[in-house]
This record gives C-alpha cells, sequence and structure tokens, in this order.
C-alpha cells in the first residue's frame, strides 16, 4: 500500500531572526559597505525519516524542543524541507493547540467557512457539512457568536469537529486533547477510530502518554531533531518514561 | 505564471471570504461605518475647494467637483498600497500556523478597497446627478480604467506585502513615496494646471496621473483617449493610456512572481 505520509531523510534548519536584516535600509547597506554579518543558524531537524500508512496513527514524543512541530509545520505545508524528500497526500487538516486558523472575532460559522476556503472548499461543500459539524461539537445555540467568548472546551470542541468533518486523508494533531472534559475525550477517541477506518492517517504528538496509548499504533520517540526510538506503543513509551 | 493564476482562481472562495472579513472590520457591520469613512475624503475636497477660490483666487469652474473625480480612484490606489504592507503581519496567527496561498492576503486587502471604491462611484454619480450632468456613453470607459487600476494596485500590493514581510520599514518608505506622488498626481488639481504643454504631455505618462486625469476627463469633458475619439482639447492620450495598460501588467508579473519566490520563509519570519 502506499503511504499517505512519506518523509525520507528531512532536515531543517532556521535561519534565526535577529541576524538576518530586517530593514531595506540594513540590507541596503550591508550590501554597500559589504559588511558581513555572519546567519546564526540552528538544525530543527536532523534526517527523519519516517512512514505513515492511510488508517495508521503514528504518536510523536519527546521534550520540547525536539523537532515535533517542525516536522508537523513540514508535513503541512507551513515550512519548506531544507533537505530531504516529503510525501503528503492531499487534503491535510492540521489541528494546533490554539485552534490556529480560527480567527477570535469571527463567529463559529464564519470560522467554519473559513476553514473550508483553505482547504480550497467551495460554500456549499461546507454547507452540506455544516450539520454533522455542529452536532458533534453541540454547538447551535453558539454558532452566531465570536469565538473569542467561547470557553476553553467549546473552542476546542468546535476546532476539532471542523477539521474531523473536511474529509482529510491526512490528520496532524498538536496537543489537542490538552482541554476538554473526560466525555469530549471519548467522542474524539471514537470519531478517530471511524476516520481511520476510513483510510485517514493520523499523527498525534502528545505529552500525556495516556492518549498516546489510546490512539496510536506505533510511535517515534524525538530527541535534538533525530529518532532516538521507534516501534510499538507500549514498548517506546515504557523505554521513554523510564530514561 | 499560468500556475499561479489558476491557484487564485482555485481560492477564489477565500478571496471573498477574506476580503468580507476585512470590510466587517473596516465598516463594523454597518453601513453607518462606510458614511464615516466618507468623512476624510470630504473635509479634503472642503478645505482645498476653500484654499483654492478664496485664498489662492483661483477661479477654477466646479474645482470640487474636479477634485472629487480624480480622488476616487486615487484613493483606491492608495488605501490599497497602503494597506497590503502589514496585511501578512496581521494574520500572522495563520500565516504561521496553517498553510495558505498567502497571496490571498494582499488581494484581499484590494478586493475590500475596491468594494469602497464602488460605492464611493455610486456616491460620485449621485454627485453629477446633483450637478446636474447627463449621463454620457463616455462613461462606460471608466470600467477600462478600473480595470487597469485594479490590475496595477494588485501587483503592488503583492509586492510590497511581500517586501514589508521581510523588510519593515517598506511601509514608511511606500508611505513616503505615494504621499510625493499625490502632489506629483492631477488629484487635487487638473492637469490643466501644469501649463507648459510639453510638460504636460511627459507628466501624465505617470501611470497615475493617466488614470486620474483620465477618470477627469471621461466625467467632466467626455474624453477617451482611444484612436479614432480624440477630441480638440484632449488631454489624455492614446499613447498614455498604452504606457499605463503595460505597466500595470508589468506591476501585476513582478507582484506575483516576487511574492511567489518569497512566500515560502514568512511562517518563519512574521
Amino acid at each position: 500500500m502506499e503511504p499517505a505520509i512519506y518523509v525520507e531523510d528531512l532536515w531543517k534548519r532556521y535561519v534565526l531572526l535577529h541576524s538576518r536584516p530586517r530593514r531595506i535600509k540594513d540590507a541596503v547597506l550591508g550590501k554597500i559597505l559589504r559588511r558581513h554579518t555572519p546567519r546564526e543558524e540552528v538544525w530543527a531537524v536532523k534526517g527523519i525519516s519516517l512512514q505513515v500508512l492511510p488508517g495508521q496513527a503514528l504518536g510523536m514524543i519527546g521534550p520540547n524542543g525536539s523537532g515535533k512541530s517542525t516536522i508537523l509545520g513540514v508535513l503541512s505545508g507551513v515550512l519548506r524541507p531544507t533537505r530531504g524528500e516529503v510525501c503528503v497526500r492531499e487534503r491535510v487538516c492540521t489541528l494546533l493547540e490554539a485552534g490556529a486558523g480560527f480567527h477570535p472575532d469571527l463567529t463559529g460559522l464564519e470560522n467554519i467557512q473559513l476553514t473550508g476556503s483553505l482547504l480550497g472548499m467551495s460554500r456549499r461543500e461546507v454547507t452540506a457539512r455544516l450539520p454533522q459539524i455542529l452536532e458533534f461539537a453541540d454547538a447551535q445555540e453558539f454558532i452566531d457568536t465570536a469565538v473569542r467568548t467561547y470557553s476553553t472546551g467549546m473552542f476546542a470542541r468546535l476546532a476539532f469537529s471542523t477539521v474531523v468533518h473536511m474529509d482529510p486523508d491526512v490528520l496532524l494533531l498538536d496537543e489537542i486533547l490538552a482541554v476538554g472534559d473526560e466525555e469530549f475525550h471519548e467522542q474524539c477517541y471514537r470519531r478517530l477510530r471511524e476516520m481511520r477506518q476510513r483510510g485517514c492517517a493520523v499523527i498525534f504528538v502528545s505529552h500525556i502518554m495516556e492518549q498516546i496509548r489510546r490512539i496510536c499504533d506505533s510511535v517515534v520517540w524525538l530527541g535534538e531533531g533525530r529518532i532516538v526510538a521507534e516501534g510499538p506503543t507500549e514498548e517506546i513509551i515504557q523505554r521513554y518514561t523510564a530514561g | 505564471m499560468l500556475e499561479a493564476l489558476k491557484e487564485i482562481w482555485s481560492y477564489r472562495q477565500l478571496l471573498y471570504d477574506l476580503t468580507a472579513r476585512e470590510l466587517k472590520v473596516r465598516y463594523r457591520r454597518s453601513f453607518l461605518g462606510f458614511l464615516w469613512s466618507l468623512i476624510t475624503p470630504l473635509y479634503q475636497i472642503v478645505i482645498m475647494t476653500v484654499v483654492v477660490k478664496y485664498i489662492w483666487g483661483h477661479t477654477e469652474p466646479n474645482y470640487s467637483v474636479k477634485f472629487l473625480c480624480a480622488l476616487v480612484p486615487w484613493a483606491l490606489f492608495q488605501t490599497s498600497v497602503t494597506g497590503a504592507c502589514p496585511i501578512i503581519l496581521k494574520y500572522r496567527q495563520m500565516v504561521k500556523r496553517i498553510w495558505m496561498p498567502s497571496q490571498m492576503l494582499p488581494l484581499a486587502a484590494v478586493g475590500s478597497n475596491l468594494i469602497h471604491f464602488l460605492l464611493s462611484m455610486v456616491i460620485l454619480f449621485a454627485v453629477f446627478v446633483a450637478v446636474p450632468v447627463a449621463f454620457h456613453e463616455t462613461f462606460f470607459f471608466l470600467i477600462v480604467l478600473s480595470a487597469i487600476l485594479v490590475v496595477m494596485i494588485s501587483g503592488l500590493a503583492m509586492l510590497f506585502a511581500a517586501l514589508h514581510t521581510a523588510y519593515q520599514d517598506t511601509e514608511y518608505i511606500i508611505t513616503n513615496l505615494v504621499q510625493a506622488f499625490y502632489f506629483l498626481t492631477p488629484v487635487m488639481y487638473p492637469a490643466s494646471w501644469v501649463h507648459n504643454e510639453q510638460w504636460r504631455y511627459l507628466y501624465l505618462f505617470n501611470p497615475m496621473a493617466t488614470i486620474c486625469e483620465g477618470f477627469r476627463g471621461v466625467l467632466m469633458r467626455h474624453e477617451v483617449p482611444l484612436p479614432g475619439l480624440l477630441r480638440p482639447e484632449q488631454v489624455v492620450m492614446p499613447e498614455h493610456l498604452l504606457t499605463t495598460t503595460i505597466f500595470a501588467l508589468l506591476c501585476f508579473g513582478v507582484g506575483l512572481w516576487y511574492f511567489a519566490r518569497q512566500r515560502w520563509q514568512f511562517p518563519e519570519i512574521v
């Protein structure tokens, strides 16, 4: 089977912001005076390879700064890899901790529509999915109020419900279950199981091992931009928590 | 280039959504918001009319209306070009975290100003009904002039938005350049105030001069700068229109190209 996510020897370098010219004045003067300010660089990801098949769920664990978010950024197309090959199936949906892509001043409905437009969907396609999204998030009454007035739990519910109903082939989830109650979490686990049965590949990033256990069938453990270990969920989690 | 145009077309719903969002913020969801935004041009016209008529003692007939004719396209130019600069930074929360065709952001800045422009045109025609000036078939040529203007500022908007995201003094430079061009363009005075005829001919090669005097020419003198339709006292000539059209297409091409070249690094630098 062809993988939904295929990453081969991925490297990602950041140029630190303070070491590059930030004004036209500085850029021009730098050229004229031949001032060479050395660029300060950081390698966030150093040679990662991974594959996720359709219907598979891969967990990513590791301390802060180990490259998890950078990898998700590359997979979602936000960041360009410095080196390496990345192949991801069309319609990738990304859900980051704060429900990124949701604009606080827009209403729930407008945010759902905007999410659809960002995926290149027409208004009609989005409207057809609206009842399911609202039912899942249980948000009918809040739909016309700005999302900044939502409670954290409500916000997370609507954000999750929106992306899972857009028929993604690949779902990238970063710390999304840090908020919300047990019931909502159970609802999410159920929904993710359904999605995987339909062939959706999932990458799930979390610091909470219990959630990784519930969702993922394999795990990669990252440290300082490299893979420390990978394999079946239980085995890797035990090694990770032990050391 | 074709690829880039196709991408814009396939995300037209997004363009519509972002434009609507910009307008909502601007007018705060009320038509009164639009009326409020007319205060700046209105007071500009009143002040200049007082200055020209009573301080300089100039006897230009219908001065306020002539000013208004050129101010409408100029306002579209100015607000779009300066408004596009900070737009990527304004949406940094989105640009940083999720994939999006970010060229839609400067285009949406143009889009929201275009809606404002169309509403202003309604006001302009209302003034003409009040003055009273009969409707003339040359008025349709305003559509051509507006289209050229929109192509030009869309290109400039993409170019300046990309530049400002990387170099954060762009907005100051552009604001000052636009201000300088405001005086070098026949906005608050008609091109006939440039006395030397040869100078005036050269002066009208400034693309915004072609557009602004073009608007005024169509509305006040029923003058269309197309070969075969020229009038004896024609101000804007076909060659002005031709160079302006070429300039507009060039702006669009350069803007599209430069934005596409730069946009991958936006998430890392905003």
